[in-house]
């Protein structure tokens, strides 16, 4: 079966998570990063969470300061993060030809 | 200068968007909320802030909409490799379903007649609601003459404003049925241009002799047949009493009942408006608006003056008995249509009659030393004063 299109604001998102895999980020880092704004990554993040491919913890802040939100892939996200991304790229490479004949 | 305050209208925003959010939703609001403090730039705090208050809104919005959801976190869009649904797209679903509401409002017949409804106090001023309820009774008539309907076409004629075509509609249902000749009545008070009101009289008079509404058509017609256009002139315009007009007028004062024959008109409404589907209820209303005539108003202030200046010339002349027989005859008209008014002003004139004749006959009763009598008309007098200040309070 054909696995569905993912959308292209998730698939930006998934390639910020995957340029450090195991590391936690922030949701203000990943909105920059994507260039998306917090009404559309928020949702993004949301899902991704909600499927398990995504896991979020509390980090505390200085006094005064609410705590932070911060986010990583878990081993099902990665993985469906590095499959879609190569898609992509495949779908892509598959595209050019075709675009750059007009 | 403008900067902090920007970053705390951010902060509030979040702060009421985090509120008003379903409960599994407001952890990723606190989410957002946290990262504020981090956002480079006031603008661009506000900025993130309206993002963030936009999908808690969204999820409050649903939450609503789908209560069984309240309490979990919600996927509007179902899954993973859905397309994201935006505020724009959710917005314009709502829209559409907004317009499509709209659209069955207008089509459907109870909501049209709901409109039709509401817009029958602007009528007057709009004048919408009154020329589609004349196209549709126009319609009704057709089908009525089709259907050899009487009462479909008495229907259609008390509610006509052509006057001709309203004419011609009872002159059928008449001679279809000819128990419906009270509706010639209903017509005459309507259109009393009409000329063949002259020869409905006699027929409606022989069925209903003592009807005071008779003489008011008759004392109409007589009104509009002395000139060209009388029925334009001001009634308060000086001008010479015909004797004839005079002695239609007497008829009606000394009438023991008053008709308007609008009981037997809504007799038949039901049954109409279920044959033929008619819904405007602003059209039907239209025809019961003229039970008594509005000619009649200033004909009986008129005439009533009349008996009460000639009440007066007796009195002077020391006929006090012959006096208050004028009086009384004021009086008790003014008690029929007191007792029959449907409307304000039917009371008003009523009350406006029996209030200055019981004056004039409390007087005649002082006159003759009969002190006992003269308290109770000025007892009564003053009652109906009363009446009518409550009626019309910033009235003389």
């Amino acid at each position: 079966m054909k696995t569905p299109r993912i959308s292209p604001e998730t698939l930006r998102v998934l390639e910020s998570f995957l340029e450090r895999p195991t590391g936690w980020h922030y949701g203000y880092e990943l909105s920059r990063e994507t260039k998306l704004k917090s009404g559309t990554l928020y949702p993004i993040l949301m899902r991704l969470e909600k499927h398990k491919l995504l896991e979020a913890r509390w980090v505390a802040t200085q006094d005064g300061v609410p705590p932070r939100h911060t986010y990583r892939l878990t081993p099902d996200g990665l993985e469906l993060a590095r499959t879609q991304l190569e898609e992509a790229r495949s779908r892509w490479m598959v595209q050019q030809p075709a675009l750059s004949r007009g | 200068m403008q900067e902090m305050p920007l970053r705390q209208a951010a902060a509030l925003l979040l702060d009421y968007a985090i509120r008003i959010a379903p409960p599994a939703s407001r952890e990723w609001g606190q989410a957002m909320r946290g990262e504020l403090s981090f956002v480079e730039g006031h603008w661009a705090a506000l900025a993130w802030a309206f993002g963030g208050a936009s999908v808690m809104a969204k999820h409050a919005l649903i939450s609503l909409l789908i209560p069984g959801r309240r309490g979990q976190a919600i996927l509007y869009d179902g899954g993973l490799f859905a397309r994201n649904v935006s505020l724009r797209k959710a917005l314009q679903v709502t829209a559409a379903g907004f317009v499509l509401a709209t659209l069955l409002f207008f089509a459907a017949p109870p909501f049209r007649q709901a409109v039709g409804v509401s817009l029958a106090g602007w009528n007057e001023l709009l004048r919408i609601t009154g020329r589609n309820g004349q196209s549709r009774l126009q319609a009704l008539a057709k089908q009525a003459e089709k259907r050899r309907d009487p009462e479909g076409l008495v229907f259609a004629a008390a509610r006509l404003a052509d006057a001709r075509e309203s004419s011609r509609l009872v002159t059928e249902a008449v001679q279809l049925n000819p128990a419906f000749d009270w509706a010639y009545a209903v017509v005459a008070v309507r259109h009393p241009e009409i000329p063949e009101i002259l020869e409905w009289l006699p027929q409606l008079a022989g069925r209903d002799p003592q009807n005071a509404l008779l003489d008011f058509i008759s004392a109409e017609s007589i009104d509009i047949a002395e000139g060209t256009k009388p029925s334009r002139r001001p009634r308060w315009e000086p001008r010479e009493v015909n004797p004839a007009w005079q002695s239609a007028m007497a008829a009606a004062f000394a009438s023991p009942k008053f008709d308007d024959y609008l009981d037997r008109l809504r007799a038949l409404d039901a049954g109409v408006l279920r044959r033929y589907a008619f819904n405007d209820p602003y059209a039907v209303l239209s025809g019961e608006d003229e039970g008594f005539p509005s000619y009649a108003f200033a004909d009986c202030q008129r005439f009533a003056v009349s008996i009460l200046k000639a009440g007066k010339s007796l009195e002077a002349r020391g006929d006090r008995k012959g006096a208050a027989e004028k009086y009384w005859s004021v009086a008790r008209f003014g008690q029929i249509i007191d007792s029959r008014s449907r409307t304000d002003s039917e009371r008003l004139l009523g009350l406006t009659l029996q209030t200055e004749a019981y004056w004039q006959l409390g007087s005649v009763a002082l006159e003759g030393g009969n002190s006992n009598d003269a308290a109770l008309f000025a007892y009564l007098a003053a009652t109906f004063e009363q009446s009518m200040k409550s009626l019309c309070p910033g009235g003389t």
